[in-house]
């Protein structure tokens, strides 16, 4: 039991794609968990070691033998593609002329398994629309080390020609205007929704193309649960899923599922509230970077953090929440031994194929019962550096990843993980989880609105531990909110920010 | 020919020559010298890879209004004396146990020590497994006295004592063969001559084995406190200051400062905690070098 249960969490927390997520906190915290998995996982040491040795990329976020096999297949393909470029310039020259060199570009990107298979889609369907262009693929492991790495590189001037990498306050750290192409007047600008470019701009330039597919921030639910509950809606306000989690809590189950030794999980309720908080103070946002609003005073920000202490003082998390991790979480929402899971939506790939039917998805509602709608996670962004010496051909790539063809062979490396954020897109596959679904329905129904992370470059670095403090009845909510708002004070200062 | 014998005296004092000490004293200077001193500049300024902006005292400033910096002092001294002083009482214990004549001495000596050996961030994810509620082996034992359901780490007031016990377990081997080392230097003339006034066990341990100790005694606890004071991996490791901050010392809090990107204001952290031990550890070494007693 405790075998199956392990490896559950394992495949849960390797295919949860650390590196794609835009999330700085939850980055960094899934980065550790990686390391703890990489140490569970010592039979697959050995073979880790090795390609650590061959090619001095660590790669943490790999766990087992094929895909080691693959990545290591990968380098030979990258390999001699640099190596036989030169020959197939000899070839290209004798049948067309006119295409007589052939330029190699590099793209740095994660090392995920499942992101692996994408970014092979991507090269494959790109190399073939553009004959004369090479792409070598370069990975990169996700968290604090993914971080440095690319800052470094950035800082040095050993960027790949194209790398992606976070979108939001993350993106600031990297200091864009110094470091970055503007992309402003790319071809495919027009093809993105302008809800995404807020995400990658600094002023009026716009430094990254969209890499990804759209995430929402929400409450995943079982929904054979929900039904044996009584349960036969989903909850339009906050007041409505208290309720609901009372006679859940009546029929034997755990309410809500609290996963804090992954302490970033319990954000969820906070962050996931922007769409509630924005809907009543419309400029908080701007006036949150400006040291005008802060959580502690304004009553709709408070509410995510009043809704922790609400869920502790009525016993609605599971007793062991302290211990569990995110993988638990995602397991035990499948399974029904929870009831409800808050989440971003890249933990539906965590969702077992038995499951993926009965796990729905929806948005976390505030005190409106007419306006429910869903805080949305911008996808990762595409970025040039600077110190490239292709920008030419890094540029048809770029404008090749933002296109309908781009998203095609997004969604062909099996990425579909909800809607894409550009105008002409790839369509939904089929025989997708119910999760996506939900998901692809919400952003539809065009209530949605970006998580404060991606409209302010201000997050303070100790939310996950003030909000577990709140969730397990250390502090109260107010106190929480307060702590909070002390926190981002250095952040604020760090990005060297005016008025604090 | 005054001069002469005194450079003979000197000579004689020195008994190799100083470039012997050279390849240690670069890697002595480079490594811990050099970073050591260049960390005071650095922490008076908000620096990222790309430039720095010279501001004062800002960042130990901010660093001491943290709000969580209160806390992690605490628990910073909880942790250290607490793991101190178990590993002197059972470090002194295992040591006159294991220095009597009982079966399987070597044996035993080895078990004690072997956690020493053992790294640190795998004690602690094994320990962290092993407490994990329901399913950790040791939470299961530890049920029958009635332990929280959260798990001895999962619960916000014992969380810093599970890691104390496991830091002691650790680290108990160590102490205990500073211990043993201590007594094999007594030599056996006492034992004799209070053996010869007819004294007991107790006394014998009271008045000869105890005071004779105080310089492995010393050691430990300077060695004892100076690594309480700093301790961050295994705490790291098992659950990473929290639940919420209820295990966080220093070293963590400027940890995740270095980790959130604020690279200034965890060189102040790191400048202020170098201070803080300084400040404990050298009086502390001076009061308790005083009283050592001359074999």
């Amino acid at each position: 039991m405790h075998a199956a249960f392990q490896k559950l969490a394992l495949k849960a927390f390797i295919y949860g794609d650390c590196g794609n997520s835009a999330n700085t906190i939850l980055l960094q915290n899934c980065y550790e968990n990686t390391l703890f998995v990489h140490f569970a996982t010592t039979n697959v040491e050995s073979n880790l070691e090795t390609i650590q040795r061959l090619d001095g990329q660590s790669s943490p976020c790999i766990g087992k033998k094929e895909e080691v096999m693959r990545i290591k297949t990968l380098k030979r393909v990258a390999l001699a593609a640099v190596a036989g470029a030169s020959a197939s310039a000899v070839a290209l020259s004798g049948i067309a002329p006119a295409q007589a060199a052939t330029t190699t570009i590099t793209w740095l990107s994660d090392n995920g398994p499942s992101n692996i298979a994408i970014e092979n889609a991507l090269v494959k369907a790109f190399e073939k629309a553009n004959p004369g262009i090479k792409v070598a693929l370069h990975t990169r492991p996700g968290g604090a080390d993914g971080d440095n790495l690319v800052k470094t590189k950035l800082a040095t001037n050993a960027m790949e020609d194209v790398f992606n990498y976070n979108s939001g306050a993350l993106l600031a750290a990297i200091n864009p205007a110094k470091t970055l192409v503007d992309q402003s007047k790319f071809s495919y600008q027009k093809n993105v929704y302008d809800s995404f470019k807020p995400a990658v701009s600094v002023g009026k330039k716009i430094f990254g193309a969209p890499w990804g597919t759209a995430m929402g921030g929400g409450i995943y639910y079982n929904i054979p649960v929900f039904k044996k509950a009584g349960i036969t809606a989903t909850p339009k306000t906050w007041a409505e899923l208290i309720s609901d989690a009372k006679a859940l809590k009546a029929s034997g189950v755990d309410p809500i599922c609290g996963t804090f030794a992954d302490s970033w999980t319990a954000q969820l309720f906070v962050l996931a509230d922007f769409y509630n908080v924005h809907a009543a103070n419309p400029s908080f946002a701007a006036d949150y970077t400006n040291n005008k609003a802060k959580y502690s005073y304004n009553p709709a920000a408070l509410a995510g953090f009043q809704h922790l202490e609400e869920a502790y003082k009525l016993g609605l998390y599971n007793a062991d929440a302290t211990t569990l991790t995110f993988p638990d979480g995602v397991a035990r929402v499948s399974s029904g031994k929870c009831a409800m899971y808050p989440m971003l939506t890249f933990a539906t790939s965590g969702i077992p194929a038995a499951n993926t039917s009965e796990v729905g998805f929806m948005a976390q509602p505030g005190s409106d019962a007419k306006n429910v709608g869903l805080t949305t996670w911008m996808p990762s962004g595409m970025y040039i550096p600077k110190s490239t010496k292709n920008l030419a051909a890094a540029t048809k790539f770029v404008n090749f990843i933002a296109s309908k063809a781009g998203t095609d062979a997004y969604v062909k490396g099996g990425g579909y993980q909800g809607p894409f954020v550009t105008k002409d897109q790839s369509a939904a596959p089929t025989g997708i989880p119910q999760a996506t679904k939900d998901l692809s329905a919400l952003v539809k129904s065009g209530k949605t609105y970006p998580a404060l992370e991606f409209l302010s470059a201000i997050k303070g670095p100790n939310l996950p531990g003030i909000t577990v403090q709140v969730a397990t009845g250390q502090v109260t909510a107010k106190a929480g909110a307060t702590l909070y708002d002390q926190d981002v004070v250095a952040q604020a200062q760090q990005l060297g920010l005016k008025g604090w | 020919m005054k001069k002469s014998k005194n450079n003979l005296a000197v000579a004689r004092l020195r008994q190799y020559p100083i470039w012997f000490t050279l390849p240690m004293g670069i890697i002595f200077i480079t490594l811990y010298l050099v970073p050591t001193i260049t960390s005071f500049y650095y922490s008076t300024q908000r620096w990222t890879l790309f430039d720095s902006t010279y501001v004062g005292f800002d960042n130990f400033a901010l660093f001491l209004r943290d709000p969580f910096l209160l806390g992690g002092l605490i628990h910073t001294f909880i942790y250290a004396f607490l793991t101190s002083g178990l590993k002197v009482i059972l470090g002194m214990f295992f040591g006159v146990v294991l220095m009597s004549n009982i079966k399987f001495r070597a044996l035993l000596r080895n078990l004690v020590f072997f956690p020493v050996l053992v790294s640190t961030i795998g004690v602690g994810i094994t320990f962290q497994q092993l407490l994990k509620p329901q399913i950790g082996i040791l939470d299961q034992a530890l049920q029958v006295f009635g332990i929280p359901a959260a798990g001895l780490l999962g619960d916000v007031n014992t969380a810093l004592y599970a890691i104390v016990a496991v830091d002691v377990w650790k680290g108990v081997g160590l102490a205990t063969v500073i211990y043993l080392a201590g007594m094999a230097a007594i030599p056996q003339e006492y034992y004799e001559a209070a053996k010869v006034d007819g004294v007991n066990t107790w006394q014998n341990f009271r008045h000869i084995v105890l005071p004779l100790l105080r310089p492995a005694t010393n050691t430990v606890i300077i060695l004892s406190l100076i690594g309480g004071l700093r301790s961050f991996d295994l705490i790291w490791a098992m659950t990473g200051g929290g639940p919420g901050f209820a295990s966080d010392v220093l070293a963590s809090l400027v940890y995740k400062k270095y980790q959130a990107g604020f690279y200034g204001l965890s060189t102040a952290g790191n400048v202020v905690m170098f201070l803080l031990i300084l400040a404990l550890i050298v009086p502390l070494n001076r009061f308790l070098t005083k009283r050592e007693v001359e074999i």
